[in-house]
């Protein structure tokens, strides 16, 4: 028994060479992101994408830097990614959420350049305060809007 | 204190899945058909089949929930979720190499294990892994 919990809590930690970004609003407002980054030619939160729009009950899912090359909402100034080296050299650092109103949550890995992993921002979507949290897990960076 | 902290640990593996996201990371070098289940809100395990999904190497696919299926890909016998969408829970998710079938979810579901290892259409050894992170729910296919 201790050794499977031991096995199903190492499985918990394992991290492989994988590194996605995953975005969920679970609000019923439409939240705008904009993602920091890093690569082996930009230091930490030296990428900063385009504003990403998701809508009420929508999601987003971003496999790795170079991902956001290519699709919406791309980085800015024609800024480009790179995997080179892997996920020890690149990364995802930070993200500011904001709904074109009152909120504005800056959150992010502790030591990139919004080290606050969870923001509440009262009144943010109609009468309700929404929490923007940022999580690694497994490797694996997920931003959950709710 | 630390069997607390096991149990609690463990509880929170055990939260139900309803409000949450599915994740699907395909990190393999081949293109990967998956299809996901799940059921309504009160409903039975799997109830619910999708359509074929594609995801090619390094594609990702988000659905905030079940509802999404319903449009994208659809799920088979042209059913729809009913009730609240946030409310309908994932419950596995399955891989299918063009002869055999690795089917990966929650326990008490249509899966029988989490993870597993099957070919991929490329013939390489394929990973197959479905986790809880936070409120979310993760798959993972990698080489």
């Amino acid at each position: 028994m201790k050794t499977l919990l031991i096995a199903l809590l190492l499985s918990l930690s394992a991290i492989g060479a994988k590194a996605a970004l995953f975005i969920t609003n679970n609000t019923s407002c439409i939240m705008i992101v904009m993602i920091y980054a890093h690569d082996q030619n930009h230091g930490t939160c030296g990428l900063e994408s385009g504003r990403l729009q998701i809508n009420p009950g929508g999601s987003a899912a971003f496999n790795n830097v170079a991902t956001i090359n290519t699709t919406n909402p791309f980085w800015q100034n024609g800024q480009t990614a790179t995997t080179a080296g892997g996920t020890t050299v690149w990364g995802w650092d930070a993200a500011i959420v904001n709904n074109g109103g009152p909120m504005w949550a800056q959150i992010g890995n502790p030591g990139s350049c919004f080290p606050t992993a969870s923001v509440a921002t009262l009144n943010a979507c109609g009468t309700n305060t929404v929490t923007a949290d940022w999580m690694v897990m497994g490797g694996n960076t997920f931003i959950d809007i709710n | 204190m630390k069997k607390k902290l096991l149990a609690a640990a463990l509880l929170s593996l055990l939260a139900p899945a309803a409000k949450a996201a599915l994740f699907i990371n395909n990190t393999s070098k081949c293109t990967v058909q998956v299809r996901v289940y799940a059921h309504n809100e009160n409903g039975k395990a799997c109830e619910l089949e999708s359509k074929i999904m594609t995801i090619p190497p390094m594609g990702t696919i988000a659905l905030n929930n079940a509802g999404l299926v319903d449009t994208k890909p659809g799920w088979e016998k042209e059913m729809k979720i009913s009730g609240d969408p946030k409310a309908a829970v994932w419950d596995a998710l399955s891989f299918h190499n063009g002869s055999k079938t690795l089917k990966v979810g929650v326990s008490g579901g249509c899966a029988t294990v989490t993870n597993g290892m099957i070919k991929d259409a490329c013939g390489a050894d394929l990973n197959v892994k479905w986790s809880v992170a936070g409120h979310n729910i993760l798959i993972e296919l990698y080489n």
